[in-house]
C-alpha cells in the first residue's frame, strides 16, 4: 500500500492514524471497530474540546468528525483548527441536511461529507477516498480544496472533458464559495447548496 | 250626457202628439166636417188641447221614468249615488287600504332586514367580499377592508384570491376547502396570516340577483397548533433516529464478520434484527420528512428561477436509475425561451424528484418517460412528468394527494407521503399538482408553479 497523501501530518510510518470525534457512544465504537486494522489505528474523542486537545498531543491523517455536538460543535472545532494552521482532512458525519454548516465547512477546505445514516463499507470507502484520491477530476479537484487550493479545483472542474451531474454541481459551488471570487448578497447561496447537498454528499459518490 | 239625450228623445213624441191633437181640433172645427157638432163652442176646442198637451207630458213623463229606472242598473254609477258598485268600492277601498298597510309594513321588513342583514355582514368578524356575477367587487364588510388596505388593495379582492375565484368562474363551481393546509398565507403588519378561502356562488330567486361571496376563514391558529405538533413529531423523530442509526451500524458490523464469524441461528437473528432496523429507519425518515415538508411548506423561501435548470438537473440525477432499467428519460418544451418561476429550489426539486421517482417506478421495462415543460395559461409554468405505466386506478384517483394514502396492491414498503408532502408544497408555492385524465395509455402527471 502506497501513501499518496502529499500534506500529511502524520509520521511517515506505513500506519495511518484515524481520529474518531463522536458524541455518541455506539457510533464512536462502530466507526474504531469499522476501521481498525493492521494499518489503521483509531483514537476516539467523545467530544469537540477532548479531540482538540489530543490534536496536541498526537499527529493524525485524518479526523472523522460529528457536526452536531452539545457544547463545541463540528465546525467549531474545525475552524479552531484552521487558525491554529492545521490542515488535516476532515470527513464531517451529518446526521441530515444542514446547508449553511456544510457551505461553512467548504469555506474551511472541508469538502467530504458522510451523511446518516451510513455502512461500515462507507466509513472505510470514504477515509480511503481522501487518504488515496483516486485520479478522477472531481476527486483531484476536492483534493485540491482540502490543500487549500480552490483556484486549482476550480480548474480542474472547469476543464472536465466530460462532466456529470455531481462534477458540475461542485464547480457551481466553488465559484459560489465567498474568497473564490464570488462577492455579495449571500442568502440565496444557502438555497443552491441545500438544494444540490445531495450531490455533494460523499454517500452520493459512485461506488468505485 | 245620456240623461240630455234621453229627455230630447221623450220630448220628441210628446211634441208630435200635441202638433197632432191640435191639427185635429183645428180640422173637426172646420165648417162642413162630419165632427163640427162635438166641439161647437172655442171654449171646448181648447179644453180639448189642454187636455191633450197633459195627456203627452203625462206619458212622456211615465216612459222616461220606465226607461230611466232600467237603465240605471247598466249605468257607470255617478258619484254620491248610492248604488250596488259604491258598495263594492267602499268594501275594496277598505281592502286596498289593508294592504297598503300590509306593503307598508313589508317595506318596513324589507328595510329592517336589511339593517340586520348588513349588520351581520359588518359584525363577521372574517373578511366577507360580495360580488356580481361579473366579479366586480359589490360589497366589503369592515374586516375585508382592512385586510385590502392591509395588503395595499383597498377594496379590492387579493390577487391571489382572484385567481381561485377565476377558475370558480370559469367552472360553474364553489371552492370550499376543509384542510387547514389548503389555507393562504398573508403578510400583514410582519405577521403571516392564514386565511382558508370560501368562495360559493349565491342565488335569489325573488329578485334574479346572484353573484359570488368569498368568505376568508382565518385559520392561523389552526396553523400554529399543526406546526407545533409537527415541530414535535420532527423533534421525537430525531431522538429516535439517533439511536436507531448507532443500533443499524452495530449490527451491520456484527453481519460483517471481520473479526469473528457469528453461527448461523445468531446471524439469522442479527440479519432478521437488521431488516427491521431498516423498516423502522424507512418510517422514521418518512415521518421526518413529512414534518419538514408541513413545517417547510410554511416557510419557503421563493426566489425567481428557472425551470430549465430543474428539469435538466432532475433528468441528470435519475439517468442513471433510469437506465437500470432501459427507461429512456427524455425532455421535451426546454427550448429555454419560457419565464422564470417563482419558487423554492430545494422545495421543488423534492416535489419534482418525487413525481419523477414515482414515474420510474411505475413504468414498464424499457419504457419512456417525458419531462415536458409548457405554458398552460398567463400565470403559472406547468411540468409534465409522463409515463407509460398502468396509471392510477380510477377507485384511487381522488385519493393520492391524501396523507399515507397508497393505492392497493402496491408491493413497495413506502410509506405513501411522497404525493401528499408534494401536494402540500405546491399549495404553499400558491401552485397545482394534479394528474391528467389518461390519454392514449399515458398518465401525466404535472405541477404549475406561478411565474415570478
Amino acid at each position: 500500500m502506497s501513501r499518496s497523501l502529499e500534506n500529511s501530518n502524520a509520521s511517515d510510518s506505513a500506519v495511518r492514524n484515524v481520529l474518531v470525534v463522536q458524541n455518541e457512544a455506539t457510533l464512536r465504537m462502530g466507526f474504531a471497530y469499522a476501521l481498525s486494522n493492521p494499518t489503521t489505528m483509531v483514537e476516539t474523542a467523545a467530544s469537540g474540546g477532548e479531540a482538540l486537545l489530543m490534536m496536541e498531543v498526537n499527529d493524525y491523517d485524518i479526523m472523522i468528525l460529528e457536526l452536531m455536538m452539545p457544547g463545541m460543535d463540528g465546525i467549531n472545532v474545525i475552524e479552531t483548527l484552521r487558525t491554529m494552521e492545521n490542515r488535516i482532512p476532515v470527513i464531517l458525519y451529518t446526521a441530515s441536511q444542514h446547508p449553511n454548516a456544510s457551505l461553512r465547512a467548504i469555506s474551511l477546505g472541508v469538502v467530504d461529507f458522510l451523511t446518516n445514516p451510513t455502512s461500515p463499507a462507507d466509513v472505510r470507502r470514504v477515509v480511503d477516498y481522501v487518504i488515496y484520491p483516486p485520479p478522477s477530476p472531481l476527486s483531484q479537484a476536492l483534493h485540491a480544496v482540502r490543500t487549500g487550493n480552490m483556484e486549482l479545483a476550480i480548474k480542474i472542474l472547469a476543464n472536465h472533458p466530460s462532466p456529470e451531474l455531481k462534477d458540475r454541481v461542485w464547480l457551481r459551488t466553488l465559484k459560489l464559495i465567498p474568497g473564490a471570487g464570488f462577492k455579495g448578497d449571500t442568502g440565496w447561496l444557502e438555497e443552491v447548496v441545500s438544494s444540490d447537498f445531495p450531490s455533494l454528499a460523499f454517500n452520493a459518490l459512485p461506488i468505485p | 250626457m245620456l240623461r240630455l239625450w234621453l229627455i230630447c228623445g221623450l220630448m220628441m213624441p210628446v211634441l208630435l202628439l200635441w202638433t197632432m191633437g191640435a191639427a185635429a181640433i183645428l180640422v173637426m172645427r172646420d165648417s162642413g166636417s162630419r165632427f163640427e157638432h162635438l166641439l161647437k163652442s172655442d171654449s171646448q176646442a181648447i179644453l180639448a188641447m189642454i187636455g191633450l198637451i197633459l195627456l203627452g207630458t203625462a206619458s212622456s213623463i211615465l216612459v222616461y221614468l220606465f226607461f230611466a229606472r232600467h237603465l240605471s242598473a247598466a249605468q257607470p254609477p255617478l258619484p254620491g249615488e248610492e248604488n250596488e258598485f259604491v258598495g263594492n268600492a267602499a268594501a275594496n277601498d277598505e281592502k286596498g287600504s289593508e294592504v297598503a298597510t300590509q306593503h307598508d309594513q313589508s317595506a318596513q321588513n324589507l328595510v329592517r332586514s336589511n339593517h340586520v342583514n348588513r349588520a351581520i355582514l359588518e359584525a363577521v368578524p372574517s373578511p366577507v367580499f360580495v360580488l356580481g356575477e361579473d366579479g366586480g367587487v359589490i360589497q366589503v364588510n369592515p374586516a375585508a377592508e382592512s385586510l385590502s388596505e392591509n395588503l395595499g388593495i383597498a377594496g379590492q379582492l387579493p390577487l391571489k384570491i382572484q385567481r381561485l375565484l377565476d377558475e370558480c368562474r370559469k367552472d360553474q363551481s364553489n371552492y370550499l376547502p376543509q384542510d387547514p393546509r389548503d389555507a393562504m398565507v398573508f403578510r400583514i403588519n410582519d405577521e403571516e396570516v392564514f386565511f382558508l378561502p370560501r368562495i360559493f356562488h349565491f342565488e335569489s330567486k325573488v329578485d334574479l340577483l346572484s353573484g359570488w361571496a368569498v368568505l376568508l376563514h382565518n385559520v392561523s391558529r389552526i396553523r400554529w397548533l399543526d406546526d407545533m405538533k409537527t415541530n414535535h413529531i420532527a423533534t421525537v423523530s430525531h431522538e429516535i433516529k439517533t439511536p436507531l442509526t448507532c443500533i443499524r451500524m452495530a449490527l451491520l458490523l456484527l453481519l460483517e464478520e471481520r473479526t469473528s464469524t457469528l453461527d448461523p441461528i445468531q446471524r439469522t437473528l442479527v440479519t432478521s434484527a437488521s431488516g427491521d432496523c431498516e423498516r423502522l429507519l424507512t418510517t422514521v425518515n418518512s415521518v421526518l420528512a413529512l414534518s419538514i415538508a408541513e413545517s417547510g411548506a410554511t416557510h419557503l423561501n421563493r426566489v425567481p428561477m428557472s425551470l430549465h435548470s430543474s428539469v435538466e438537473g432532475i433528468g441528470s440525477q435519475f439517468e442513471s436509475t433510469a437506465a437500470k432499467r432501459g427507461i429512456e428519460l427524455r425532455i421535451e418544451g426546454n427550448d429555454g425561451s419560457l419565464p422564470k418561476v417563482l419558487a423554492d429550489p430545494v422545495r421543488l426539486a423534492e416535489v419534482l424528484g418525487n413525481l419523477v421517482s414515482n414515474a420510474i417506478n411505475h413504468s414498464p421495462q424499457d419504457g419512456k418517460i417525458i419531462l415536458r415543460l409548457s405554458k398552460p395559461d398567463g400565470v403559472h409554468i406547468r411540468l409534465s412528468v409522463v409515463d407509460q405505466g398502468a396509471g392510477v386506478p380510477e377507485l384511487s384517483q381522488p385519493r393520492i394527494f391524501e396523507r399515507f394514502y397508497r393505492a392497493p396492491g402496491q408491493k413497495t414498503q413506502r410509506l405513501g407521503l411522497g404525493l401528499f408532502i408534494s401536494r402540500d408544497i405546491m399549495t404553499a408555492h400558491e401552485g397545482r399538482i394534479g394528474l391528467l385524465e389518461r390519454n392514449e395509455n399515458l398518465t401525466e402527471f404535472f405541477i404549475d408553479v406561478p411565474i415570478a
